[in-house]
């Protein structure tokens, strides 16, 4: 990266809302399903047909506009997005033009021990498209089904300046929708997309530079290295004398490259006009505190609670919220185990090496998983055993404690058992045992190593070196 | 007895003393439409065994003892776009070509559950951009008793536009967002004030419709038997204060008849009356080029043959699809909201509606109602400015028809507050009694 220069990044969020219907109809917004069995004729744009706004969409946006400390407009209206595509029964996207429902909100976010917070310009709803299906030889299909599930559309300030500070704000951005439970937030099934508004200037200047918009970026990666792409791109082209064009770029996950769709030049003109099948939405002052005390603990909150009552560092809090799902799931647990660091420290080392953390679905039971923590405290294990114990627990859901019985997985503490089987590691290690004499600390691990391989690693780690240790002298 | 000379309330009372059948009143209906050839003039489908099938149905309910609905066996039509389940909907247009929705309209639905009888559907120009007389001729030659839709051209008939919000839209094609979607014409106001008690009401499918729980009974002004001989005075005339009549659309004669009637008149300005037209024209025409959007031959309707892309699709279905006046309305529609237009035309027309709104409203203040004689003889641009009054408020407007001394003839539109109709009718009854007794032309 060219220190020279400064990266200006905003992002565009669209969020895909788990409401039971439709936004302007009564069909389900199930995912999947057979192509055109989840519409009628709102949701197919038949002629004559009014859309009527389901008001718990309303819900939803006002709930992440409190989560993301916005405004709620007391009155906003619905427009119309025009634009031709087959996917889109009507010819125009319903959605939030002049006003939208939330506004002027922030997050903050954390970045390698800086803090930060990024503006949320807006908030707003609108109605998703259908989905087009090109198949050999009957040409391309139109599936409706997704046609008319409600939205929001979430749009940040260009307050972002490099690829981490993005990441960690789509993360916080994506862990609160999951926290107030308005969306699932699949990246893979494109029920949380983001789109990267990209410029480049020179360090101290004051306007912005031209940006592009950048698509199809569908996990953290693709955002991260698309964006590390597009700056290089946009630094080289500046250096050699171009200028940056205004337009929209795809990002080609095979070659980590963006391209060129459209110039803002054949930008089209959405001609938005208010909806007026539609009443303005007002909204209550009462009905946004009913909502606010539908809201759980946010991230925040709970991350500061993890630091400050736990006794956990930045870092590992910052993991253990990622997902409302392992928030919770670690605060059943800490309750019944005693030292709650080092139950951070295997749920981050070795359960999320396991699970997948944007899904978290539970591996084995938060009670067991507390008791192996206690098993550790006492010393009744060690840690390479706490491997093997999960290792079980993950093939059956069991307590670590009768794991340990029926694996005779019992730490070694005792000198006596312990010292003729260090003895033996001694004799048969000659060329290790001139080596740590010679000043070679290292090559103690290979003694130890031979006594973890006798005991089946069960040998407890810090006697056997405090006694490998007098052996050697 | 001529069954076709009778009013709806003459017929329920015939079928009621079981003197006539619904089916009987539809085959009379069916065989005159075929007679005056209004199969070719008027209508564009007919419903025959549909129709008759009900009617046998109703007969059969009314035998059993079972209460009919209150438009039972009494033919009803309505406009060609307007969403009737299983049967052609066209819209008078080309690119509604072989269209049958799936569904019908709220008004349909309402109508049907009344068991009225829809003998057909009445012709409209394409999306009824132009006016029309389908409606005005299928009552006059006695294809059906009211007719509900979008065609409101036509003289010697009775015709109401709605308050926008009373009548769910739900299911008429013509219609755009924000402007009156309908028009009920009739021969007697107590058929249409009938008709308007059914099909009117909130419905949950379209959320610009009103829910008038509190609204006082039913708009027909009697019982609905035969209406006794009226002796009409002035008094009748209740509870209009003042019947305000816009000085540019005024004819002497006229005023002075109802002054001779005794009921109190004025002569008013509507300053912001040169504005309607243009700002009627802007609203309606980017509504109309929105809402049609959606007509590009993928899903229903006409598709160009000729096409080798999408591109090509809709370019080639749109433009052979529509007619000459919809692509005018398309292209200026389309022009007044684009991004550079908006502000200058569709917004600015807005801000102009509220305006001609306002003022209107404070005319109406005094609970006197608006009088616009739309006299033959008036310059045409003057008398669709007005005709577009009722639209642009969304206030009600009932026209009844009129000959003075000369013969010249004139439509008098009345137009009240919103959901006031009500007071229209009762009102239109007594004068339209008042100018019959009192000589007129006839
Ligand atoms: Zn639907």
């Amino acid at each position: 990266m060219d220190k020279d220069y400064e990266i200006v990044i905003g992002v565009e969020v669209h969020v895909e809302l788990k409401t039971k219907t439709k936004i302007f109809c009564a069909c389900t917004t199930e995912f999947g399903g057979e192509p055109n069995t989840h519409c009628c004729p709102v949701c197919m744009g038949f002629p004559g047909t009014l859309p009527v706004l389901n008001e718990e969409v309303v819900n939803y946006a006002i709930q992440a506009g409190l989560a993301t400390n916005c405004e709620i407009a007391e009155n906003s209206k619905q427009d119309r997005k025009h634009y031709f595509y087959p996917d889109l029964p009507t010819s125009y996207q319903i959605s939030q033009d002049e006003l939208p429902i939330c506004y002027n909100g922030r997050l903050d976010i954390e970045v390698g021990g800086n803090k930060k917070t990024i503006g949320i310009t807006r908030i707003h709803i609108e109605e998703d498209a259908g989905k087009l299906i090109h198949r050999d030889g009957l040409g391309t299909l139109v599936d409706y089904n997704r046609s008319g599930v409600p939205l929001i559309e979430i749009v940040s300030e260009p307050d972002l300046r490099s690829a981490e500070e993005t990441r960690a704000f789509l993360q916080k951005l994506r862990a609160i929708m999951l926290y107030i439970g308005v969306s699932d937030c699949k990246m893979n099934e494109g029920s949380f997309r983001c789109d990267v508004n990209l410029s480049v200037r020179k360090k101290g200047e004051k306007e912005y530079g031209t940006r592009t918009e950048m698509k199809n970026l569908n996990s953290f990666q693709s955002v991260m290295r698309a964006i590390e792409y597009e700056a290089q791109r946009q630094i080289k082209e500046i250096k050699d004398g171009g200028t940056i064009i205004q337009e929209t770029r795809r990002f080609d996950q095979d070659s980590g490259k963006t391209f060129s769709m459209r110039s803002k030049e054949d930008a089209q003109d959405y001609r938005y006009l208010p909806d007026a099948d539609l009443m303005p939405i007002v909204i209550d002052k009462a009905r946004i505190e009913g909502l606010k005390k539908t809201l759980p603990d946010l991230p925040d909150v709970r991350k500061k609670l993890y630091m400050e009552r736990y006794g956990l560092n930045s870092y590992d809090a910052e993991q253990l919220i990622s997902s409302i799902d392992i928030a919770d799931y670690f605060e059943k647990a800490v309750k019944l185990c005693k030292n709650p660091k080092t139950l951070a420290n295997i749920m981050i080392t070795e359960v999320f090496r396991i699970v997948d953390t944007d899904d978290f679905a539970a591996p084995f039971s938060y009670k067991h998983l507390a008791e192996l923590v206690d098993l550790l405290e006492d010393g009744t294990i060690n840690s390479s055993t706490s491997k093997k114990i999960l290792e079980e627990m993950i093939k059956e859901d069991k307590s670590p404690s009768v794991i340990v019985k029926e694996k005779d997985l019992e730490q070694i503490n005792d000198v006596d058992t312990l010292l003729p089987i260090i003895q033996e590691a001694i004799t048969s290690s000659k060329k290790a045992v001139k080596e740590y004499k010679g000043g070679k600390e290292k090559a103690l691990q290979a003694i130890i190593g031979k006594i973890m391989g006798k005991t089946g690693g069960k040998a407890n780690p810090e006697t056997t070196i405090k006694l490998l240790k007098e052996n050697l002298k | 007895m001529n069954i076709l000379d009778k009013n709806i309330s003459e017929l329920a009372d015939l079928m009621d003393k079981k003197e006539i059948t619904s089916e009987e009143i539809v085959k009379i209906y069916i065989q005159n439409i075929s007679e005056k050839g209004l199969d070719k003039t008027v209508y564009k489908s007919l419903c025959v065994e549909e129709a008759i099938k009900k009617a046998k149905k109703i007969d059969k309910k009314r035998k059993d003892g079972a209460q009919p609905g209150a438009l039972a066996g009494i033919p009803i039509a309505v406009t060609e776009d307007i969403s009737t389940k299983g049967i052609l909907t066209e819209a008078g247009s080309k690119i509604l070509k072989d269209y049958i929705p799936p569904f019908n309209a709220t008004i349909i639905e309402k109508l049907l559950a009344e068991d009225a009888i829809i003998p057909g559907k009445v012709k409209i120009p394409e999306f009824s951009l132009e006016d029309s007389e389908y409606s005005a001729r299928c009552v006059l030659d006695k294809g059906a008793l009211v007719v509900v839709g979008s065609s409101g051209g036509g003289k010697d008939v009775i015709k109401l536009e709605p308050s926008y919000g009373l009548v769910s839209r739900y299911g008429i094609i013509s219609a755009t967002s924000s402007l009156s979607p309908l028009t009920l014409v009739a021969k007697e106001i107590n058929d249409l004030a009938l008709v308007l008690d059914i099909i009117s009401g909130y419905d949950r499918k379209d959320s610009t419709s009103v829910d008038l729980t509190q609204r006082d009974g039913s708009f027909k002004h009697n019982t609905g038997k035969a209406a006794p001989p009226v002796s009409p005075t002035a008094s009748d005339v209740a509870p209009v204060s003042k019947v305000k009549i816009v000085r540019e659309l005024s004819n002497n004669n006229l005023v002075e008849d109802i002054k001779k009637l005794g009921i109190n008149t004025e002569e008013i300005i509507i300053e912001t009356a040169k504005y309607i037209l243009p700002a009627f024209r802007i609203l309606s025409s980017a509504e109309f080029a929105s809402a049609t959007a959606r007509y590009d031959g993928i899903r229903y309707g006409y598709r160009s043959d000729n096409y080798e892309d999408r591109e090509e699709l809709y370019k080639n279905t749109r433009s052979e699809g529509f007619g000459k006046e919809a692509k005018k309305t398309i292209i200026f529609g389309n022009h007044v909201i684009n991004a550079g237009q908006y502000d200058r035309y569709y917004k600015k027309s807005q801000q102009v509606r509220s305006l001609i709104k306002d003022e209107i409203d404070k005319i109406l203040k005094d609970g006197s109602i608006l009088l616009l004689p739309l006299s033959d003889n008036l310059d045409e641009n003057l008398k669709k400015s007005y005709k577009e009054l009722g639209s642009m408020t969304g206030y009600p407007v009932l026209s009844i028809p009129y000959r003075n001394a000369k013969d010249e003839y004139i439509e008098l539109s009345l137009l009240s507050s919103g959901f006031d109709e009500k007071t229209l009718i009762q009102f239109a009854d007594k004068i339209e009694k008042i100018l019959d007794s009192h000589g007129g032309g006839e």
